[in-house]
């Protein structure tokens, strides 16, 4: 089991590399008329950077570049979380659900309802929310957040998370994922022992579902960071995406070192959730703890 | 012998999928196809004639102003196509014209106010294509309490022909309650127009046409990428197997681990935004997912009695992949597939160009026009977002549907001969 965590670290920390150098790679290739390097001396400085992990150099007037992504840092992630949660709570109670209530006449429909909404694109999504309840005053947005106190702040999110975790089909297909994960745990052998002697399944199935959860999450979380830029840029939401977009976009001023720092530190939350899923399902599940192949 | 719970009844095994669905699934999917590749033709053909910005002299028109009982910190916005709307002008109206005058502080240059009525006259002519802004002092010295109860709820231009709209803008109840300032923009359009202007007086209807040609052909890069490299790969990765396979995963797990939003921000960089170029990026990458679906079904296919009846025939084993599997068996997928490459490019050319990365310039692609049209939709021309997202919702859902149409048909044929 040892060897088989170690690989899983080792091949995440390989990942993370290999990302880090095709970003250095790509922003080596970015045409910019004021700086006068060849494409080997900036792909050099660009790792370099990558490697030392070195953002003190001040970009942003008094502020240090790693200053600003994590202060950009702090709301985006805010989103993504806000965004999981609505995933959990929307999202993975109604894939189990679909497919325990299979024989109820509504259920179809309403799965097919949410996949036509949710295969709408998020940026429409996001105009149709911002011209409704921002337009009418009816929900609040990024600009009075820091006035307000704790939980409150929670009203600010719901729009941009709701938008992101609904849009681009990401809401479908975590039902469709979670109702044939349900499906296929529930028809496990030793769930049918435990019906035929009348104990309740709920609290194994649930169990043995918490490893799909877990896949379910990191295979989203590419796509809740895609969607976060578009969000952030019609909401006007002061995160990550919206600073990368302006850093690279014609209208603003370019910035790329921001933007290496600031995919790298994505990139790196992307390959560290799905390490922690790794890693749960080997802990989880004995079949695959015990196995010797690796 | 006696049926299974949940067995369905192989008899009608072939019915499962049968139905008239799929034929209008498909239908649907070839007429938004069509009409796409006719306004890319027409686009690429009339420019110049699609262009061409006309406001034609019409009647004079009149614009009045009504007042409506007022409601605290709401502001309504109303459209209303002024020949209708007219003759129900009055209603709700609680202050005679006496008691109100007005001064009219901006406007048109040609517009004429005639006081006593309180009905503008002017006849928009080509150089107020656009939004024309015009200033309202409402103010009275009799009724203090008229005036502060006042919202105004506009307005009309009555002139034949002419489509306006009046968004009630920004009344600001000033500290004494003597006097009130108006402001509301007006947008001319006329009749030809069939679906409006946009802010610069172009025919929404036309920039929809031209930005169809943003669709087709970067739709076709990337659906052609995307599978002719997901079936290569994904073919030799399932047959083979060796080192294709492992290579295939690797990228498959190094384009899951990363944003592919920003690799496209940056390939857009890369090339100076030349929305061509940014296709082939986005077929890159998104074969990967195409290839591992394929190759899960090369594997399954590969094992089958057809198969090794091929081999034992003696036919190469690459006319087996091309020939026995991708194209008897796989066809259909792929064909899906294509169309659902062309459903992501036309996603993310308007994400892209709304974004600032896209098509450059002011040229009509669709999400240019949701771009310039987002300022406008809160002035209350909420049809200058409306129908590009309109437009975009169903060429997406035409392609998904022709996909699902074509992989159900062949479902139906599987199931005939099975």
């Amino acid at each position: 089991m040892m060897l088989k965590l170690i690989q899983k670290m080792f091949f995440a920390v390989v990942l993370f590399f290999a990302a880090g150098i095709l970003i250095s790679v790509l922003l080596a290739l970015v045409p910019d008329v004021y700086l006068d390097q060849t494409f080997t001396e900036r792909f050099v400085s660009n790792v370099t950077v990558f490697v030392n992990f070195d953002y003190s150099h001040s970009e942003f007037g008094e502020y240090t570049l790693m200053d600003v992504i994590l202060n950009r840092g702090v709301n985006s992630f805010s989103l993504i979380i806000m965004s999981l949660g609505c995933i959990l709570l929307i999202g993975i109670p109604l894939g189990y659900f679909a497919s325990m209530r299979k024989h109820v006449f509504f259920t179809s429909y309403w799965e097919k309802a949410i996949h036509v909404i949710s295969s709408c694109p998020i940026l429409i999504w996001a105009l149709f929310f911002n011209f409704i309840f921002i337009n009418n005053h009816i929900l609040p947005t990024y600009d009075s957040m820091l006035e307000a106190h704790g939980v409150l702040k929670v009203v600010f999110f719901m729009l941009p998370a709701l938008t992101v975790a609904i849009g681009d089909g990401i809401l479908s297909d975590v039902i469709r994922m979670m109702k044939e994960a349900t499906d296929k745990a529930s028809t496990e052998e030793y769930l049918r022992v435990l019906r035929s002697r009348n104990v309740p399944v709920a609290k194994h199935l649930i169990r043995s579902l918490l490893p799909a959860v877990g896949s379910i999450i990191s295979n989203k979380i590419t796509y809740l960071i895609g969607g976060i830029v578009v969000v952030e840029y019609v909401f006007n939401w002061k995160g990550l995406g919206y600073q990368i977009l302006s850093s690279i976009s014609t209208t603003g001023a370019k910035n790329y070192n921001f933007v290496l720092g600031a995919s790298v530190l994505l990139v790196g939350v992307v390959v560290f959730v799905h390490l922690l899923s790794d890693l749960a399902t080997i802990l989880s599940d004995p079949r695959i703890r015990t196995s010797q192949k690796i | 012998m006696k049926k299974k719970f949940g067995e369905l009844n192989p008899e009608k095994k072939h019915k499962r999928f049968a139905g008239k669905w799929q034929y209008g699934e498909v239908l649907f999917g070839i007429i938004i196809v069509s009409l796409l590749i006719l306004g890319t033709c027409w686009a690429y053909i009339e420019k110049q004639e699609l262009l061409e910005i006309d406001v034609p002299n019409q009647p004079p028109a009149n614009i009045k102003l009504q007042q409506l009982l007022h409601k605290p910190d709401t502001f309504k916005v109303s459209y209303r196509k002024i020949n209708q709307f007219s003759q129900s002008f009055f209603n709700n109206w609680n202050a005679s014209s006496e008691e109100i005058q007005y001064q009219v502080l901006s406007g048109p240059d040609n517009m004429d106010f005639d006081n006593a009525t309180g009905v503008l006259r002017w006849t928009p002519n080509i150089d107020h294509r656009g939004t024309q802004i015009i200033k309202i002092r409402l103010f009275s010295g009799k009724e203090e309490k008229i005036l502060s109860n006042i919202r105004p709820d506009f307005a009309a231009v009555v002139g034949e022909g002419y489509y306006c709209l009046f968004p009630a803008y920004a009344i600001q109840t000033p500290d004494t309650v003597y006097e009130t300032l108006i402001q509301f923009p007006i947008t001319v359009s006329s009749q030809k127009h069939i679906l409006g202007t946009d802010v610069m007086g172009r025919d929404l209807m036309s920039s929809l046409i031209l930005g169809s040609k943003w669709t087709v052909l970067p739709g076709f890069i990337v659906a052609f990428i995307s599978v002719f490299l997901g079936a290569v790969l994904g073919g030799i990765a399932g047959y083979f197997g060796g080192h294709v396979d492992r290579m295939l995963g690797l990228i498959a797990q190094l384009f899951a681990a990363f944003p592919s939003l920003l690799i496209i921000f940056l390939v857009a960089a890369i090339f100076n935004f030349n929305i061509y170029l940014i296709m082939i990026a986005i077929g890159i990458l998104a074969f990967p997912q195409i290839a591992l679906t394929v190759k899960n079904k090369v594997m399954v296919l590969k094992n089958r009695q057809f198969i090794e009846a091929a081999q034992e025939l003696g036919l190469r084993d690459m006319e087996i992949l091309w020939k026995d599997i991708m194209w008897y068996n796989l066809r259909s997928m792929l064909l899906s597939f294509m169309t659902y490459g062309f459903a992501l490019a036309i996603l993310m050319e308007v994400t892209l160009s709304y974004l600032n990365l896209g098509v450059q310039g002011k040229s009509e692609s669709w999400g240019n026009l949701l771009k310039y049209g987002r300022e406008q939709m809160y002035q209350g021309q909420y049809w200058l977002v409306f129908i590009p997202v309109v437009a975009v919702l169903v060429s997406i859902m035409g392609f998904y549907l022709l996909g699902d149409g074509i992989r159900k048909l062949s479902m139906v044929e599987d199931a005939q001969y099975e």
